[in-house]
């Protein structure tokens, strides 16, 4: 495939990069001092939270920097400066030499031309073929993306295709020319975790294949891990830390890495002790802010000396592992507190669990018929939760998984009663639970609230912070105007934010305040019950482990319940005490946390864990994936509702019936539902699994 | 003279009122609208009319609609000292005229724009929040009118109501007419805009937050919804204003305004086109101060929008 | 779907505001009895849904015309053009005077036909009318109803306000026709007004009326026959034959005291009966039956043709030798010599108020005839047709006769249609694309001189209004520099391309503000796109940029800004009302602006929904053109 040289030497040198953007408003130095190299064959993982700059250093290396920008330091791509390079030779670069894949392929795609149009215009534009031989390179780069069917895609328009089968696409336009540089700005990130499975793979293998330097900008220390060779850290515009991925993962010294380390919820280690999950206070330095003489991470590091602020430190060089620390010894495990064993303590259960539901049941859209007036009602029905039962006891939280579409988060909705339910029984502390919310008493109401995924969007952006807060405090607990400030300062400090807070719009606050702040109007009516709907999901690792902390400490002191929808795998490892896997609006395993996350599981459950992404690079996990996305059933279906992705499908029986609830191993409590007998769950899943073929 | 004077209190007493009554946010967003050049002038632009509109009456040199034999014999001078911009087919002073008209057209078309917007977006906030079968039919009404130019259904209705209705309204029954029929024309449009707005607004977070602490309707489209879609309206309201400007001097032009001799500059320009040829500044003069006041709103319009963060391809409808 | 709704508002817009519409019409002068008369002639004594349906469908309409000969039955013409009342029988006294029966109505003329006016107009449903002279005259009708005059139907000729809708005039004079008690609720069919004082009617279930002073009292006299009598005549006071329903024929010689039955060769229905000048009595009836009697009526004989005849004759009519029988599907038979021979004649048909040159044969049911032999021994004949057509409304493309100058307004509309479509369609081709050429261009290029230019310069376009537009342009192009002429009048007939210079100022007024509006959208469009993370895509494909622009961007940003473009076409139709009457175009707009300037009801109600029609059809082709470009809207 490749014909090129077989240079030894730097394919791309960042050598000391500032990119600043200069707005009527205000001097943004998206990037302060960002040095890197990157060799052919090799992956650089470039991770940071988000306002480090990630993406700036990204589409300057494209030669991409729309606006006002100044740009110092270079950028050499095989010996050429590409921060100072004319539009035609840029041209000759980009999609040729350097390829992008973006964040979001929804948008990065023509919404209006054919997909294979756009595939073929790069290598018309690049590549000196006839037509014949586009097309024939098109299906080959679509099949080596794995891109089923590669003839038909061609004519699709890109709506018509999966997130992930729009990333494929992507990412075979940048492989169209073979070219030397692939840079990926977050490629996986909005994909589900199955899919972000499956793209990760493609990419670890296009990297043994294509011969080229690949630099992977991610916030994701999981997906790092399993696809880096070497991790620079990036913090506010600068690199902090660079190695080797073993040795960053395992021995990090930086504190700013080992505090993002830290604050990524994973399963207890060898020795069995859950630790506490540690976070990192403050948030990144505004990129508006100059940096002036000082370590920018001076501020939220536990390590901060005078030394700190007297001086930039430089890049210290320990056997290849540079650190942009002055103590960088110091560094160990153990300086974000994450040593300390977790502290959860079980509140004794009650006879009446908290919230009870059963056999919930919801449907989306109405049944038609085929003809106006005559013929057979058609089922149109789609079921978005089939007999769903959960129960959360007193101070416990229940995890709820799955992928987009599975119904995580319809059943929120039903439970607070946003949506009302087409069937089956809800009850709080014993009472049953009307269907909307309107139709709920104030002390229901009052007794379980919600906190939702996007904090942006859940503070009313015309109103100052204290409405929501105050307006709950004011109908929840019937307090009077100045009572209920008084209270709302309470909490607002209850969730470390600053009382005066109260009178600001929600626009100057980070999304973690705000998030912040929409728990604390959660908390303002001492509820029994709070539904969290991806409450951590679009945070930062640093201040999701703040707010996952600050919902555990209340869960202590208040002994209230959560309902906790999530995704994250990690984040429901720790936080639930029990977890319910949905698919496609169905319970595919319900149980004791422990239960679950053992082995023998739901094939869907096992193939969640494998697929999530550890941040540690030499974690072991099966490779069992799923293809497409999950599937919309209607009312009509029959057959087990996973037989479409199965791994581990047994025969027709799968598609002709439903599955048998089955008591898992951990006997009452656990259920599964599975044609395959749990004793044979238990067996076929202790063996390794490869590529999609089971050995048994 | 007695009813120039009320005239004239009513005004200035509206005017009053609005702004006491303007809230802080509006404040906020016209001065971030008054940031841009474009804000800047168009906002000097139409606070002179709107001055204008206010003590017009007052300002004018002589009396813009009455007439004696005396003026006859200078129909159709040019400009001089005494006349500034000259004088019309009746002798009249021009530039009292066009200081006097400023009122009536201002008056008409932002009354009838506050009108059409204030229906436009109760019903396009309602029909968008409430949804469903209600939502279905109100939009389907929508696209009935939204069939009619505003023209053609201002003609329709002032051409035969102002024959028919036999009572008679301060300052005239065309007036109302002319308002009303703004207020009906805009308010389809308008309400279709507020309500793709509402739409946007209403699967937020925060509005299903409302819903959960159990707040009636009313409170989360007036309290929760509304303050969102405050940029959109006030974008929609200098856009409808300019339209509301150019039909209704559309209308005085055709001679289905205000009557004579009221003065109206798009009457104005008809009655004294055919002189265009030998007078042309008592046709110029009411068409450039038109034009004028609508560059203004424009310009305004464009700051506003430019305040509110909205793309000009919201104007589609 | 869209378009009924429309019609329903207009419709509701023009009828339903306070007041009257007839009033509105016709100012304060009307008089009352004028007002009754546009009321009726506007339907608005029919109920409201009626009227809606009526104009929007379409109602059964009786179509009238009157044909007439001159010269002796071999050529007939149509002489009362656009006639809106079905005629359904006619009296003449001499060739100039007569008199015309049409469902509720009693017409009059005096000049053999071709005007027509209206005598009184009745609450119920008349049959038939007979005239003894100028002045004595009976009409018959259903439920037993008889009007009489004496005095020729006039009182007095003060002339109220003339209607015409085009030969047919209503004018109101004041009637002498009074209604006179027949002693019966049957129905009246026929009547023989034989002098002054001696008349019989025939009727329902067998009955015959008869009086003996002139109409005033009426006796009855039952004859045992039970069918339905159609027909009556006389000759003389004493000899007369009645015929009807089943082929019956009842006959009489003592002055209809007594009537006997006579033996009837046919049982088909025989429509009607006249006496020829020699005393043979001749009865007409379905499927082209014709009888002869030459005994006074006691035998009849069946005559037969060489071409036979199959529809039915209606009437059949004698003065002095001359004869005549007509029927349905437009038969006219004549005979010169008593009936012993028969010839069938031709009867043209136009629907062209000029001359009758193209022969169109018409097939018209006729149903009433009337021949006079003038002592000159000139003969005329007048027929009548009361045929039933399907008066289609709208959605027949039918919008009637303005009321007001008596023109088809569909003609006027289409006209107007046209015109305007001209400009319109010019203006569109100047504009659209020079100014989505120059909004892509400043849309790729934001913020350069030429963009700040064109931005600046299309916000004051778009602020003058087009009146203003109009008289700078008028005031440059034609005062100043004349160069242009100012209006665009146009001659009766004349058309607009035969001066194409009357087009450049409306055309230049409408393109200015079209040009930038479109510039506007086009360039936030572009902008918008540009932005876009595809582009950038496109962008870091490494295409050069006009590539990136004419793929990427310009699908992309098209798209809305032709979607505005169809939305503005009906927008523009709107604004040429004004363009128009700055030009004095004659353009759909100013039709609308002189239907309000005339208070011209039907006509305005016409012009506005056409221009809605056009606008509603526009925004459809909108939303189709944005499904057939977007790709996610496509059905796949």
């Amino acid at each position: 495939m490749s014909q090129l040289s077989q240079t030894e030497g730097q394919l791309l040198e960042l050598d000391r990069l500032a990119v600043t953007f200069y707005t009527p408003r205000a001097t943004v130095r998206a990037v302060r001092d960002l040095s890197i190299e990157i060799r052919r064959g090799e992956v650089l993982g470039l991770v940071g939270e988000s306002g480090c700059g990630k993406s700036t250093a990204a589409f300057a290396i494209m030669g991409y920097l729309p606006g006002t920008t100044r740009v110092d330091g270079s950028i050499l791509f095989e010996g050429r400066d590409i921060a100072h390079m004319g539009d035609s030779d840029l041209r000759e670069l980009r999609g040729n030499r350097i390829a992008m894949v973006y964040q979001d392929p929804a948008t990065s795609l023509n919404p209006s031309m054919r997909i294979g149009t756009q595939v073929q215009e790069v290598l018309r534009e690049h590549l000196d073929l006839d037509s014949k031989q586009v097309r024939e390179r098109m299906i080959e780069l679509f099949e080596s993306v794995r891109l089923a069917d590669p003839e038909a895609i061609g004519q699709r328009y890109p709506h018509q295709l999966s997130g992930g089968m729009q990333q494929r696409v992507v990412i075979a336009m940048a492989l169209a020319c073979d070219p030397l540089l692939l840079i990926m700005d977050e490629p996986t990130t909005g994909l589900d975790v199955t899919t972000e499975a499956t793209i990760l793979d493609l990419i670890v293998e296009l990297k043994d294949r294509v011969n080229a330097g690949i630099l992977f900008v991610s916030h994701n220390l999981g997906v790092i891990a399993r696809v880096a060779d070497r991790v620079a850290v990036m913090y506010a515009g600068e690199i902090v830390e660079q190695a080797t991925v073993g040795e960053l993962f395992k021995n990090p010294r930086h504190p700013y890495t080992a505090g993002l380390l830290s604050c990524v919820p994973r399963p207890p280690g060898d020795d069995g002790i859950e630790r506490k999950l540690s976070s990192i206070p403050g948030s990144v330095l505004d990129a508006q802010i100059e940096g002036g003489e000082s370590c920018l991470f001076a501020d939220r590091c536990p390590l901060a000396q005078d030394a700190c602020t007297a001086q930039v430190p430089p890049m210290t060089d320990l056997d290849g592992h540079l650190s942009k620390c002055l103590f960088p010894d110091d560094v160990h495990s153990g300086i974000w507190g994450e040593s300390q064993e977790r502290n959860k303590e079980l509140i004794p259960e009650e006879p009446i669990p908290v919230l009870n539901a059963h056999s919930l049941r919801k449907f989306y859209g109405r049944e038609r018929k085929k003809y106006l007036f005559f013929g057979p009602p058609v089922q149109q029905r789609v079921r978005a939760l089939i007999d769903v039962d959960m129960k959360v006891g007193t101070g416990r939280t229940l995890g709820v998984v799955g992928e987009s579409g599975s119904g995580k988060s319809t059943a929120a909705k039903t439970i607070v009663g946003l949506v009302p339910k087409d069937g089956g029984k809800l009850e709080l502390r014993g009472q049953n639970l009307a269907d909307g919310v309107q139709h709920r008493s104030k002390e229901q109401r009052a007794a379980m609230r919600m906190v939702f995924q996007n904090p942006t969007a859940s503070l009313n952006p015309k109103l100052p912070i204290r409405h929501s807060i105050i307006r709950a405090l004011r109908k929840f607990a019937g307090l009077s105007r100045d009572e209920s400030r008084e209270r709302a300062e309470q909490l607002l400090e209850a969730v470390g934010l600053d009382p005066s807070y109260l009178d600001r719009p929600p626009s100057e606050l980070s999304g973690g305040q705000q998030q912040r702040v929409a728990l604390a109007g959660a908390f303002a009516a001492s509820p029994d019950l709070i539904v969290a709907d991806e409450a951590v999901s679009s945070l930062d690792v640093s201040v999701q482990a703040q707010v996952l902390n600050l919902l555990e400490e209340h869960q202590r002191e208040s002994g209230n319940s959560y309902v906790f929808i999530t995704h994250d795998l990690g984040v429901v490892r720790y936080v639930s005490d029990d977890i319910l896997v949905l698919y496609a609006g169905h319970v595919a395993e319900y149980g004791p946390s422990e239960a679950v996350l053992g082995s023998p599981s739901h094939p869907y459950t096992e193939a969640l864990l494998s697929a999530a992404p550890i941040p540690d690079p030499e974690a072991t996990q099966n490779q069992i994936r799923l293809e497409g996305s999950v599937p919309t059933l209607h009312s009509a279906f029959k057959g087990c509702f996973f037989a479409g992705r199965c791994p581990r499908k047994i025969g027709d029986i799968c598609d002709t019936s439903a599955p048998p609830e089955q008591a898992g191993s951990h006997g009452e409590g656990h259920i599964i539902n599975c044609h395959i007998p749990v004793e044979e769950l238990a067996i076929i899943q202790q063996q390794p699994f490869q590529n999609g073929v089971s050995v048994t | 003279m007695a009813i120039e004077e009320l005239d004239s209190q009513v005004t200035t007493g509206g005017a009053n009122a609005l702004l006491k009554g303007a809230s802080r946010k509006v404040r906020r967003g016209l001065s971030i609208a008054l940031r841009t050049n474009s804000g800047r002038i168009g906002f000097a632009i139409v606070a002179f009319h709107l001055f204008l509109a206010i003590f017009g009456p007052l300002l004018a040199p002589y009396s813009p609609t009455d007439f004696t034999s005396e003026d006859l014999k200078i129909r159709l001078t040019g400009p001089s000292m005494e006349h500034l911009l000259g004088t019309d087919g009746f002798g009249r002073d021009v530039l009292s005229r066009v200081v006097a008209g400023a009122r009536s057209i201002i008056w008409i078309s932002f009354i009838g724009t506050a009108l059409g917007i204030t229906l436009g977006t109760i019903v396009g906030m309602t029909s968008g929040y409430i949804g469903g079968k209600i939502d279905q039919v109100v939009m389907r009404g929508v696209d009935v009118f939204l069939a009619f130019p505003g023209l053609l259904l201002a003609l329709l209705v002032i051409n035969l109501g102002v024959q028919r209705i036999g009572i008679d309204l301060w300052p005239s029954k065309e007036a109302w007419l002319i308002i009303i029929t703004i207020g009906i024309a805009f308010m389809p449009a308008n309400s279709r805009v507020i309500r793709s707005a509402a739409l946007a607004i209403k699967p937020l977070e925060f509005v299903q937050s409302a819903r959960l602490r159990g707040e009636s309707s009313f409170y989360i489209i007036f309290r929760e919804v509304l303050p969102n879609i405050i940029p959109v309206v006030a974008v929609e309201a200098s856009i409808r204003v300019s339209f509301a400007l150019l039909l209704t001097a559309g209308l005085g032009f055709l001679g289905l305004g205000v009557q004579p001799p009221t003065p109206d500059w798009g009457l104005m320009v008809s009655e004294n086109r055919e002189f265009l040829s030998i007078a042309p500044w008592a046709a110029l003069a009411p068409a450039m101060a038109m034009a004028s006041l609508v560059v203004g709103v424009n310009l305004l319009t464009d700051g506003v929008r430019e305040a509110a963060q909205l793309p000009i391809s919201q104007e589609a409808s | 779907m869209t378009l009924l709704a429309v019609s329903l508002i207009i419709f509701s817009a023009t009828e339903f505001l306070p007041g009257d519409a007839a009033s509105v019409m016709l100012g304060q002068q009307a008089t009352p009895t004028v007002l009754e008369n546009l009321r009726h002639k506007m339907g608005l004594d029919r109920p409201a849904y009626a009227r809606y349906l009526g104009w929007v469908i379409g109602s059964p309409e009786a179509e009238g015309a009157v044909f007439k000969t001159n010269d002796g039955g071999s050529t007939w013409k149509r002489v009362a053009l656009d006639m809106i009342a079905p005629m359904t029988r006619t009296s003449f006294d001499d060739s100039k005077i007569g008199w015309a029966i049409s469902e509720k109505r009693i017409y009059s003329t005096e000049d053999g036909g071709v005007r027509w006016r209206r005598q009184i107009w009745t609450e119920d449903s008349l049959n038939a009318i007979a005239f003894a002279d100028a002045e004595n005259g009976l009409v018959v009708g259903e439920d037993g109803i008889v009007y009489r005059t004496t005095e020729g139907g006039f009182l007095s000729k003060d002339q109220g306000q003339l209607l015409c809708a085009g030969s047919t005039c209503e004018e109101e004079l004041l009637s002498t026709w009074n209604p006179v008690e027949s002693g019966t609720e049957l129905a009246l069919t026929d009547v023989a007004f034989v002098d002054i004082n001696h008349a019989w009617v025939s009727g329902d279930k067998g009955l015959i009326l008869f009086s003996t002073d002139g109409g005033l009292t009426w006796g009855r006299r039952d004859t045992g026959v039970e069918a339905r009598l159609l027909s009556v005549s006389f000759i003389g006071v004493d000899e007369g034959v009645v015929v009807g329903e089943n082929g019956t024929i009842l006959m009489t010689t003592d002055g209809g005291m007594t009537w006997q039955r006579s033996v009837s060769p046919t049982s088909l229905r025989l429509n009607a009966v006249a006496f020829a000048e020699d005393g043979t009595a001749w009865a007409v009836g379905d499927e082209g039956t014709m009888l002869r009697s030459k005994d006074g009526g006691v035998t009849w004989t069946q005559l037969g043709f060489q071409i036979p005849l199959t529809s039915a004759l209606r009437a059949v009519s004698f003065d002095g030798a001359f004869g005549a029988a007509v029927g349905a599907e437009g038969v006219v038979l004549t005979t010169t010599d008593n009936g012993d021979s028969w010839g069938r004649q031709e009867i043209l048909d136009s629907d062209d108020g000029s001359a009758i040159s193209q022969k169109v044969t018409t097939t018209r049911p006729l149903n009433g005839l009337t021949v006079k032999v003038s002592e000159s021994g000139d003969v005329s004949a007048w027929a009548t047709s009361d045929e039933k057509v399907w008066q289609w409304g709208l959605l027949g493309g039918d919008l009637g006769v303005s009321p007001r100058s008596g023109v088809s307004i569909f003609k006027m509309v289409k006209t107007g249609l046209r015109n305007s479509a001209i400009l319109a369609v010019v203006a569109f081709l100047v504009a659209v694309p020079t100014s989505l050429a120059a909004g892509v261009w400043v849309g790729v290029h934001p913020d350069t001189k030429l963009d700040r230019l064109l931005s600046q310069g299309s916000l004051l376009t778009i602020s003058l209004p087009e009146f203003v537009t109009g008289i700078l342009l008028i005031l440059i192009f034609s005062s100043w520099l004349e160069w242009l002429p100012s209006s665009s009048i146009m001659l009766p007939g004349e058309a607009i391309w035969s001066r194409p210079e009357v087009l450049v100022l409306p055309i230049l007024t409408i393109t200015g503000a079209l040009f930038a509006y479109i510039l506007r959208m086009a360039r936030s469009n572009v902008i918008e796109v540009m932005n876009s993370e595809y582009v950038r895509t496109a962008i870091l494909k490494g295409l050069p940029m006009h590539r990136v622009v004419i793929r990427h961007v310009l699908p992309n940003a098209l798209l809305p800004t032709i979607t505005v473009i169809a939305n503005n076409v009906g927008w523009m139709f709107g604004g040429l009302i004004i363009v128009e009457s700055i030009f004095a175009y004659p353009g759909i707009g100013r039709l609308l602006l002189a239907a309000i300037d005339t208070r011209d009801i039907r006509l305005l109600q016409s012009a506005a929904l056409a221009i809605a029609s056009v606008y509603a059809f526009s925004n459809l082709v909108a939303d189709l053109l944005y499904g057939a470009l977007n790709p996610r809207i496509r059905v796949t």
